[in-house]
């Protein structure tokens, strides 16, 4: 008995020398621990020897057992001298897809997209290069309008700009629809400005507009407010105060208490206004029976708050490790 | 415009400190950009007399004085200043004091002597715009006093605010005091101006005609005799210079000083300058040249409101004077106009001469005609105090047709609905009262001083503003219905970025306008240009999204980012042929990568970016949208070559792929191959299969065969592919090629492609035989179409 004890301990040694990847060690295991493996039947035969060699046979038997399990154990877990195939470094970084993301401002917008559209708002969209009439004219900036110094326009032609606001839009859409009018129209517009820190040449704004019967400040008001709350959490402080601008009348700037490492402050966040009674007379819009807000507010700007970012520039310029981080 | 606080005093009782009063004045409309002091009280700065003074041993322009400060030992100065002489009682700024502006005096060696201290001037103490040299307080001072112990200057502080700009009547001091006192609840106080007159009449000495009364509504003109010219009074001259006005001389700086009081602008002529004792307003003729007090020659076009004597033009009427008829040393009598000249001419001048000054700034947005008058004679009493003039009794004065006030219905309801408030009609009067706005008869009266005040809306503005805008309650109930128009496609752009994002590429954002003639060169089209543009970087409009990408390429590259796989969905825009059409513009998506195609970790594999990849990358865009029939056709064009394809869905062209042309490559300066695709967006929305349909998932197992051929090295995959569908026959579900190779067991035209086959039945569990009969199929439609023989 002790003979065969010993033989198959020989046998499992050089077996076990010789199983290199997992398929090799599972067959070991199945050969020596499974229903008829070969440890398997002697622990079956102990009830065939004599009572009296029993005790030490058996433990024998059961020291072999004990071997055999920890050796093919350690061996599947790629322990066994620490050099098997099997094994792996599982400090690696593990294998990760290509990542890429969105733009920030790209964010950005969509999530004012969100917020408006929760509130009823729908998308509209004009073209970048307008027409004077539309930039200008049909929004009570007449040629010689002082208010054209406001804002330094690139032209085209005379007929042509790249529109300095995102204000026309508010005319295509009330020539093409009647009221009631709940829309806001996000988009890129041009300045005749040097880039640096807090000026670009072109940048995005977004423009929202409500025409109907009995619409007034208050509404403008109330929405800008949840505006503010939702893009800038629960107790933001906005207000407002009497500005100018052509198209509306009355005007109003909001403002946000805007805390830094520099202290806390007043941040113009967009300017805004009832619609001048003109520029509804110039659609067709009676203005006696209607009445409507507008505002608009710079998207980038918007961004730069949010992310903490003090230079415009890195919008534009698509650094990879400045996109990187959103 | 920036007021004097002690200035606007004069006119209203002010209870709030400056920086009060700038918060209350952003609130009513005129926002404060700052609030800078004007004063002396400057810790650290002394009186202190120059003893001695000569020249710097190593610096012609410096000399080194001698300080005394009143304390036991004297300063060593070095001081840059040409006016500094032995005996002069100076402020001296002493090792430790910090200057306005933030600048800190330290002990230094200035080209190797020693300075203890700085002698400062007006313009360093923040008094004046600009100094010629060091401030002399004088010659008997007591020393080491700090400056408002010895003198007599009242601090002040500027608010330098922004103004509407239809409300001239706000670019000066009355007209916001009017306002300060509106919003206090003070009453605006403006004195009447008074002065002793002569006999002798004005009327008998000077005439005024105006030929162009639609450009010059009223001139008015006073005679000033005797004056004597000299510089202003302290106060005056302080006033100007805290303001921005440089101080010139007593007969200028007055007519300075009554327009920033009043907001209107004066001109004083030499009397004895103008011929024929006449003045005739006319419009100006086409090519006619005219100098200005500048000495700057203009070509006038027709339409320019010209201000001439019985023989020439003396002055350009609201813009500027002539030199030919200027206040000079010489000048003995003035002749004063005060005038009213209409916004449109001023404008429409401006724009062409390109001058700006600060009366045409006023002009251009209208000043009040009715208040000439009132300027003219404040103007005058202060020549007559401080230029000893003797007057002309009377005033020539051509007004053919006065200015009314203008009149508007008084709507309080509509005011209300406007703003959302619940104002009484009492509330909303005793608020536009405040500022003499006044409702009579129903009607609310608009003086001439505010000629934006037209219609309903405008009230609305006065009374919401007055009222404040933030006593306005927010709506707690909004009326308007839901806006059920739908922007499905800008929502689909929306979900093209995150497809794209998911994919692994990185969104940019880039300028849409570029470099025009070069992009031109490049595609040989014409883009549209810009008339103005900023600088040469920027001359015209993309037509293209791919020199914005590869320009970010470029940037990256340069900051040793070299692999990158980005994506922009922006505008571009197509010439209309015609610059007073607007162009075709659509949105469209470029794709681009170049460098590593995975991060060079521990498993990559390192490889670079090829066109399969890109491809890859449209093929897994195209199944996300999804797209239909992507057909992928040999292609070359202005961007792209040899490795590239037009990308179809179906038979509609979308865009298309490949790799960057070299000579573009090299244009942009970059050094790894960069691929690129260019879709129109528009196009993928239309073709796109917006409906998804659910579609039985089948029951029965598959059968797989593998099958290696050999074709002619030129072969295209597509075109075999496209056999073994035809020849499949329903049962054939997929095809996909695992393999393609060519090298030492092949023969050197050839190559062996690997298809697997992938067969499957709705219905039934498919039998090897009916599968071995496909395959014999395709085998034998290969051979016929391609000689493919099977890889044995």
């Amino acid at each position: 008995m002790k003979n065969k004890i010993d033989e198959i301990r020989e046998l499992f040694e050089t077996d076990l020398a010789a199983a290199g990847d997992a398929e090799q060690v599972e067959a070991l295991r199945i050969k020596y621990l499974g229903r008829n493996g070969l440890v398997t039947g002697l622990t079956r035969g102990i009830k065939d020897i004599d009572p009296a060699d029993r005790p030490a046979f058996g433990k024998m038997i059961n020291v072999l057992n004990k071997t055999v399990k920890t050796a093919i154990q350690e061996k599947q877990n790629g322990q066994a001298g620490g050099k098997s195939v099997d094994s792996i470094d599982l400090t690696l970084p593990g294998r990760k897809p290509r990542v890429g993301g969105l733009h920030p401002l790209s964010q950005i917008r969509e999530e004012i997209k969100q917020i408006f559209g929760r509130m009823g708002f729908a998308i509209v969209d004009g073209p970048e290069i307008e027409t004077d009439y539309l930039n200008f004219e049909a929004l009570n900036i007449p040629k010689l309008h002082p208010a054209r110094d406001m804002q330094d326009t690139l032209y085209i032609s005379e007929e042509l700009v790249l529109r300095t606001h995102t204000s026309p839009v508010q005319i295509r859409t009330m020539q093409n629809r009647k009221p009631p009018i709940r829309v806001i129209a996000p988009g890129r517009v041009y300045r005749r400005d040097t880039p640096d820190a807090s000026h670009s040449p072109f940048f995005h704004q977004i423009e929202g507009l409500c025409v109907d019967e009995n619409i007034s400040l208050g509404d403008l008001k109330a929405i800008l407010a949840a505006f503010t709350r939702e893009m800038f959490g629960e107790g933001t402080r906005i207000r407002f105060r009497p500005s100018y601008f052509p198209f509306t009348e009355p005007s109003a700037e909001m403002d946000m208490w805007w805390e830094s490492s520099k202290g806390g402050r007043w941040l113009e966040l967009c300017g805004c206004g009832m619609v001048h009674p003109k520029v509804l007379e110039n659609v067709g819009i009676d203005p006696d029976k209607y009445s409507g807000w507008a505002f608009g507010a710079g998207i980038d700007r918007i961004a730069m708050l949010k992310f903490g970012i003090d230079d415009l520039r890195l919008f534009f310029e698509n650094d990879i490790r400045f996109l990187e981080q959103f | 415009m920036k007021v004097s606080y002690n200035w606007l005093k004069e006119f209203v009782d002010i209870e709030l400190s400056p920086d009060e009063l700038a918060d209350r004045l952003s609130m009513a409309g005129f926002e404060v950009e700052e609030v800078v002091m004007k004063g002396v009280d400057y810790p650290g700065v002394v009186t202190g007399k120059v003893v001695a003074h000569g020249k710097h041993p190593n610096a012609d322009r410096l000399s080194v004085c001698t300080v005394d400060i009143g304390a036991e030992e004297t300063l060593n100065i070095v001081c840059g200043a040409p006016n500094v002489a032995a005996g002069q009682i100076v402020p001296v700024a002493t090792v430790g004091t910090e200057l306005p502006g933030g600048f800190k005096i330290r002990k230094s060696k200035i080209r190797g002597e020693l300075s203890q201290g700085m002698i400062c001037s007006e313009e360093e103490l923040g008094l004046a715009e600009k100094s010629e040299g060091i401030w002399v307080l004088g010659d008997d001072l007591p020393l080491g006093k700090s400056l408002p112990e010895v003198l007599d200057f009242e601090t002040d502080y500027v608010i330098d605010m922004w103004v509407p700009p239809v409300r001239p009547d706000a670019l000066s001091h009355i007209g916001i005091a009017r306002e300060v006192a509106a919003f206090t609840g003070k009453s605006l106080k403006v004195p009447t101006p008074a002065y002793a007159e002569n006999s002798s009449d004005v009327n008998e000495h000077a005439a005024v005609e105006i030929e162009c009364p639609d450009g010059c509504p009223r001139y008015t003109a006073k005679l000033i005799r005797n004056i004597k010219l000299g510089p202003s009074p302290d106060w005056m001259a302080r006033r100007l210079e805290a303001v921005g006005m440089r101080s010139i001389n007593n007969i200028v700086d007055i007519t300075n000083y009554v327009m920033l009081e009043t907001g209107q602008p004066l001109h004083a002529f030499d009397y004895e300058l103008i011929a024929g004792q006449k003045i005739i307003i006319r419009e100006s003729k086409a090519g006619e040249k005219f100098t200005t007090l500048d000495d700057k020659t203009h070509e006038l076009q027709a339409g320019t409101v010209l201000i001439c004597d019985a023989e020439k033009p003396v002055a350009l009427g609201g813009i500027m004077g002539g030199l030919n008829s200027e206040v000079n040393d010489n000048t003995r009598h003035i002749l004063l106009e005060s005038a009213s000249f209409s916004p449109d001419y001023i404008r429409q001048s401006l724009r062409y001469l390109k001058m700006h000054s600060e009366a045409s700034q006023r002009f251009a947005r209208g000043c009040d005609p009715n208040g000439v008058l009132h300027a003219q004679n404040l103007a005058v009493s202060l020549m007559a105090e401080y230029a000893s003039g003797e007057i002309d009794s009377g005033v020539v004065d051509t007004y053919p047709t006065p200015v009314d006030v203008s009149r508007i219905p008084f709507q309080p309801e509509a005011v209300n609905r406007l703003l959302g408030t619940t104002l009484s009609d009492n509330e909303m009067v005793e608020l536009l009262e405040s500022i003499e706005l006044t409702v009579e008869d129903g009607q609310v009266v608009a003086p001439t001083f505010r000629p934006d005040m037209r219609r309903t809306a405008d009230v609305a503005e006065e009374v919401g503003r007055l009222y404040g805008y933030n006593n306005i309650p927010a709506s707690t109930m909004s009326p308007l219905a839901y806006d059920n128009v739908f922007n499905e496609f800008d929502d689909f752009v929306d979900y093209l970025r995150h497809i794209l994002a998911g994919g692994g590429l990185r969104e940019v954002v880039t300028n849409s306008m570029i470099v025009a003639e070069t992009w031109e060169k490049i595609t040989g089209a014409a883009i549209f240009p810009i008339m103005n543009p900023i600088n040469q970087e920027m001359t015209g409009m993309r037509s293209s999204l791919l020199p914005c990408l590869l320009e970010v390429v470029r940037w990256n590259k340069n900051r040793q980012v070299r692999d990158l796989a980005i994506f922009e969905i922006g505008r571009v825009f197509y010439h209309s042929g015609d610059l007073k059409k607007r162009p075709d513009e659509e949105i469209r998506v470029a794709l681009a990568m170049s460098g590593k195609s995975e991060e060079a970790l521990w498993y990559s594999s390192k490889k670079d970016v090829d066109f399969y990849d890109l491809k890859g990358l449209v093929e897994y865009f195209a199944d996300k949208i999804p797209l239909d029939k992507l057909q992928f056709i040999p292609y070359d064009n202005f961007a792209v070559t040899s490795q590239a394809v037009k990308v179809m869905a179906g038979d509609q062209e979308i865009g298309f792929l490949g790799k960057i042309r070299p000579e573009l490559q090299k244009h942009f300066d970059i050094d790894n191959p960069v691929f690129v695709a260019d879709l129109s967006v528009q196009r993928i929305h239309d073709l796109a299969k917006r409906e998804k349909r659910y579609d039985e998932i089948p029951r029965y197992p598959w059968v797989e065969r593998d099958l290696a051929i050999m074709v002619n090295k030129d072969e295209d995959a597509a075109a075999l592919v496209k056999v073994i569908r035809n020849a499949g026959g329903k049962h054939l579900q997929d095809v996909y090629v695992f393999d393609v190779y060519s090298g030492k067991q092949v023969d050197a035209d050839k190559k062996s492609v690997a298809f697997r086959l992938k067969f499957q039945s709705m219905e039934k569990s498919l039998v090897d035989d009916e599968v071995n009969e496909a395959v014999k199929r395709i085998l034998k439609d290969l051979g016929n179409k391609f000689q493919a023989k099977l890889r044995s």
